[in-house]
């Protein structure tokens, strides 16, 4: 039973499944940090060097276990550092909820040391749920909300206590009384499908298209399956956003690889002569590796219906988990008879790598880099978790390791630049996940 | 690696002993330059590199990841490169792989815009102090057939 607001905290986080957050104590979170001292379910404190990394490891964790990750930081200067790993977070749409430190509620307004107004310091990175703690009533609410609204919007969410809050006497079940909140716990992630009617259109746009172009982004991460076997009826060749790199293994022979300035000649010529795109599970943002408007008809299915329609004017923009949506769709599919589209970009994939090895041989001072990565390539084991971090490197990784089979993968770089963040992937995975070989750039 | 990844390596020493699987690769790309940045000098604002900003400091990555503890091989030579990786893969706990590469070899674009060639043009007439590797880099990235013919 707990006996004071922080280990009713970590008590209920313990009841939403978590069992591990990444930290660096501080003197507005020592409330918190004595009650992993009484924890009876054994939370774990993993300490970061930098409350930048804790919040990129919590991003991590999210990426490689699908569970909502947790970092923990004290007022002031340690939550100004959390906010580059939670934009990571945020940006690449993973549930992480942070926990923060506050001064004394009763200096709170009286510029006092190391006060910053937390709640507007988070209001846009965790937009969708911030609130500071100023009741030991408020505590199950406030742990259920940020930890349900992190799931259910998959985004960053935030938890405020101040440090004389955090050793008040607990108030586990509020009064049942006007004025209070008894919330619960527990998530259930949905099925999420567009309507058989919808289905049925874009079956006819992609049924009617001679030219398919798939590009597959992280929402087709567990759909690898489903998109070789829609590509495959519709004759479709498949490029891959970076995040989306491990959807699909690149010894399928239409799948033209990455995309973009990062990206393969195939894929590019793919997207200047193709007369359908279907938009698979990502957010790829280069309107200038796409096709013109006007030049193909768009279908493109998303988890997030906001992620819809904002690259390419699509026909048709569906809400749908990529491998349920994917599987509902294949039945309404014709298989394509003519496969010279898919052949000839099968044909211009293979002409790619010889000319990638090629530059790989060339001369450098002293080693190319590309080198490296075309000798690592085939000797990348299966099940491989693969980490980048942003810089000239990606640009290599990107074209030059094909990725094997039922790797995972995970880029600390995506759309919010920074260094080091791969570190923190590696050590995550390293954490989380026991029996895989991890190799790490 | 400076900016956060040396003090991430800290962490790991800190807890990979409480791994069931301790295997891990670090590979470094060492070639003493913020090369992305630099090359985004160079192609879309066509300036040469800015040397203030971009040079970085030398440092001995796999003697500082030897003193954590781990495995660490530096390699600067091509040929050294595939006995390098076999060795990585082989370690049974994390492995520090430093490798000294060219910063002069082109990120090339699937597709050059007109831009791109423009602003490159302009950064190595604007005296790119890395200019004459980039030439022979850029040439024999683009035409790798001919160059492992002449040697360039």
């Amino acid at each position: 039973m707990a006996k004071n607001v922080s280990e009713h905290l970590l008590e209920r986080v313990a009841q939403w499944g978590v069992k591990r957050i990444y930290g660096y104590p501080g003197d507005g979170i020592n409330g918190l940090m004595g009650a992993f001292n009484h924890s009876p379910h054994g939370m774990e404190f993993i300490q970061a060097r930098h409350e930048e990394l804790a919040a990129f490891m919590a991003c991590a964790h999210a990426k490689f276990t699908g569970e909502v990750g947790v970092c923990m930081a004290t007022s002031g200067p340690g939550a100004i550092h959390l906010l580059n790993g939670l934009y990571d977070a945020k940006l690449d749409h993973q549930p992480v909820v942070a926990i923060v430190g506050q001064q004394s509620s009763k200096a709170l307004g009286g510029s006092y040391q190391q006060e910053v107004d937390l709640i507007s310091l988070f209001k846009d990175v965790a937009h969708e749920y911030v609130h500071m703690a100023i009741n030991p009533a408020q505590i199950r609410h406030l742990v259920d909300r940020a930890f349900r609204t992190a799931r259910s919007t998959r985004s960053v969410t935030c938890l405020i206590v101040p440090n004389d809050v955090q050793l008040l006497p607990a108030v586990q079940d509020p009064p049942r009384e006007h004025g209070t909140v008894h919330s619960g716990t527990g998530y259930c992630s949905p099925r999420v499908v567009p309507r058989s009617s919808d289905l049925e259109r874009a079956a006819e746009i992609l049924n009617t298209g001679k030219r398919v172009a798939m590009l597959v982004g992280a929402g087709a991460l567990h759909a690898t399956d489903e998109v070789i076997q829609v590509a495959d009826i519709l004759g479709a060749g498949i490029a891959k956003a970076l995040l989306g790199l491990a959807a699909v293994p690149d010894d399928v022979p239409y799948c033209t690889g990455t995309i973009g300035l990062l990206g393969t000649k195939p894929s590019y010529e793919m997207m200047t002569e193709c007369d359908t795109l279907l938009l698979v599970g990502t957010s790829f943002p280069y309107s200038e590796f796409l096709p013109r408007e006007g030049q193909a008809r768009g279908v493109q299915i998303d988890i997030d219906g906001t992620m819809l329609g904002i690259r390419y004017p699509m026909e048709l923009n569906l809400i749908g988990d990529i491998a349920e949506t994917l599987q509902a769709l294949a039945p309404l599919l014709r298989r394509k008879t003519d496969r010279s589209w898919q052949g000839k970009l099968a044909e211009a994939v293979s002409g790619w790598r010889k000319l990638l090895r090629e530059r790989a041989l060339t001369k450098a001072k002293p080693i190319n880099p590309q080198l490296v990565f075309s000798e690592l390539s085939p000797r990348l084991p299966d099940r491989c978790i693969l980490t980048a971090d942003s810089g000239s490197g990606t640009n290599w990784f990107a074209g030059l390791a094909p990725t094997p089979r039922h790797a995972e993968l995970a880029l600390r770089q995506s759309r919010d630049d920074g260094a080091g963040r791969a570190v923190c992937a590696r050590r995550e995975a390293g954490v989380s996940r026991s029996a895989r070989d991890r190799l790490c750039r | 690696m400076q900016m956060n990844g040396m003090n991430g390596l800290i962490t790991i020493e800190k807890y990979c002993r409480d791994w069931a699987d301790p295997r891990l690769i670090v590979l470094v790309l060492n070639n003493r330059d913020l090369n992305q940045v630099t090359w985004e000098q160079r192609v879309m604002e066509g300036d040469p590199k800015f040397e203030a900003s971009q040079n970085l400091p030398a440092i001995d990555y796999a003697q500082y990841a030897r003193q954590l503890g781990f495995d660490a091989v530096h390699v600067n030579t091509s040929e050294e490169v595939p006995r390098a990786l076999d060795m990585a893969l082989a370690s049974t706990r994390p492995f520090v792989l430093d490798v000294e590469t060219d910063p002069d070899v082109p990120p090339l674009p699937p597709h050059i815009t007109f831009e791109q060639a423009a602003g490159y043009a302009a950064s190595l007439l604007s005296g790119d102090p890395n200019a004459a590797g980039l030439i022979a880099r850029s040439l024999s990235n683009m035409f790798p057939s001919l160059a492992s013919k002449v040697r360039t």
